[in-house]
């Protein structure tokens, strides 16, 4: 898999592409992201079947996120940008297609406040918040983000049962 | 303890494994949802040692970084300070001396066999054998004893610097190393004649917990996880880092990925540890071990991404630069929390008296999964 390929198979929803040491690069908007994924993951030239990683960082204008995705069976590695605004961070959920991402959609959820429009949990920000106390508020990653200390230093998740 | 009645006749009960429990290892709570005495449904509830570490990061200098990824995964740290290293490394463009490289892998195969002499002492007592457990962590003390005279420290070592090492190996390292390495595989042999073999093991072993290998790439599932289920992925060999390229070791890979599986690739992985170290002591060449680094290190604009073979699976760092002294962002992909997270898929269907031997093979540090 290169970026020539990668043009080949995804023509103009492809941004921009480019072959990295470590990686073929590409980036791609949050609407494509979806329609991207489905293809690459069930294309025979590229068989994206594993499940990598998913971040993100606010750079204090907008939010990128970061995919990472692996073909067991050709031995080649994919990363994905996809940048969206800070104010309506919203991307498509790929954890239908790849389980393995729903815990790192959680902590993308958790830490940056971005929304996986399709999560099992989306609706549920208490499910959803992974790392954090279920009641937590804020999302701590954000640049802007000031801690504000409750005044209980066993702050900590609602007894649910 | 709740019982729930849903609409259909079934009646189900809650179980709450944890947080505080000795089988899981740290702060792990379980959510189970039993129909007698089988699982019909599990919810891990994690981040009880959560302390933020990637935002830590940000507020510190590059160097600053390393002893936190001791804190991740405490049973094999210099695998962490070698992960966040590379992506440093890669960062700034920098390359450490050859036999620094050497150093680091002989200490990292080192660290690796301690941790997976953890597994064994750990998994062995939650399975119940309780003797295992002295034999394991005698032959990991030396081994610690040999990490310690190396780094200075037993368990957090902030050992590996971008760029190479700070100390060369000390005197008589060599000799204490090739004392341990002849202990520990008469110990593995000792192993295999009162654990590996023996019938009660085997059978709360063989069959529990099989993942096939599509769930294990679905799952992004590493290490001895996905080579117990026959996917054959190491990043040191997929995707080779400092010298493993140069060499010569197996991957023991099992298909029937059921706990089994995932105990045989980690015992037979100590025996290709050992060899790699073996390796490394007689090829190690003489010459620099740091190669030159600016005082205040601020690396161009720009991102960079390190994969490394931690005990557990695939360790990798993605970093950002903005140019400053500090990271911008720093992502740690950990293997034991990509693993808790295949637990409610392989959970269902299973008995709860089950739960231990799997959740044991997978062989988590909660440091890790939480961070």
């Amino acid at each position: 898999m290169n970026a020539e390929i990668l043009t080949e198979i995804l023509g103009d929803r492809l941004i921009s592409a480019e072959d990295q040491p470590f990686s073929t690069h590409i980036v791609v908007t949050a609407d494509n992201l979806l329609s991207v994924c489905t293809e690459l993951h069930s294309n025979p030239r590229t068989q994206l079947d594993y499940a990598g990683d998913i971040t993100a960082r606010d750079t204090g204008k907008e939010i990128i996120l970061w995919y990472r995705l692996e073909s067991m069976t050709i031995g080649t590695t994919l990363t994905i940008n996809v940048t969206v605004p800070r104010d309506e961070a919203v991307v498509p959920s790929v954890q239908a297609i790849w389980p393995g991402l729903n815990w790192f959609e959680r902590e993308c959820y958790d830490m940056l406040g971005i929304r996986f429009e399709g999560h099992p949990d989306v609706d549920n920000p208490e499910l959803m918040r992974i790392l954090l106390p279920e009641d937590w508020e804020g999302f701590p990653f954000r640049k802007d983000y000031v801690p504000v200390f409750s005044g209980n230093p066993l702050h900590g998740p609602q007894e649910t049962n | 303890m709740v019982n729930t009645a849903t609409t259909e006749q079934r009646h189900t009960v809650e179980v709450n494994l944890g947080p505080q429990h000795p089988s899981t290892h740290g702060v792990l709570r379980l959510l189970v949802e039993l129909d007698g005495e089988i699982i019909v449904s599990c919810r891990p509830v994690i981040g009880y040692l959560h302390r933020g570490l990637e935002k830590m990061f940000e507020k510190r200098s590059y160097k600053q970084t390393i002893p936190f990824t001791d804190r991740m995964d405490y049973c094999a740290s210099l695998n962490g300070n070698l992960a966040i290293c590379q992506a440093i490394e890669r960062l700034g463009g920098l390359q450490a001396p050859e036999r620094a490289q050497y150093i680091r892998v002989l200490l990292c195969e080192l660290n690796r066999i301690a941790s997976h002499l953890v597994f064994l002492a750990t998994y062995a007592t939650d399975i119940g054998a309780t003797t295992v457990f002295l034999y394991a962590f005698r032959e990991r003390e030396k081994c610690l004893d040999l990490m310690e005279c190396m780094t200075g420290a037993r368990l957090t070592y902030n050992y590996v610097r971008p760029g190479g090492i700070p100390q060369d190996l000390p005197d008589g390292f060599e000799n204490g190393l090739n004392c341990f390495l002849d202990d520990l595989l008469k110990a593995l042999e000792e192993n295999d004649r009162l654990l590996t073999g023996n019938r009660i093991f085997r059978g709360r072993l063989e069959g529990v917990g099989v993942v096939s290998p599509e769930m294990a790439a679905a799952y992004g599932a590493s290490g001895p996880v996905a080579r117990g289920s026959g996917l054959n992925y190491d990043v040191r060999k997929t995707a080779p880092y400092e010298v493993y390229d140069r060499l010569e070791f197996d991957v023991p890979v099992y298909h029937t990925g059921d706990c089994m599986a995932r105990y045989l690739v980690r015992i037979e992985e100590m025996r290709q540890s050992a060899r790699i170290i073996r390796q490394c002591l007689k090829d190690m060449p003489a010459g620099e071990i740091m190669c030159k680094m600016p005082k205040i290190f601020k690396p161009p604009i720009g991102q960079a991404f390190s994969r490394t073979e931690s005990p557990r699976g695939e360790l990798s760092f993605y970093m950002v630069s903005d140019g400053t002294p500090n990271p911008a962002r720093v992502h740690g992909r950990t293997p034991s929390f990509v693993h808790l997270g295949m637990l409610p898929a392989m959970l269902p269907g299973v008995k709860i008296a089950d739960v231990i031997a799997i959740l044991g093979s997978l062989d988590t540090v909660l440091g890790e999964v939480d961070r």
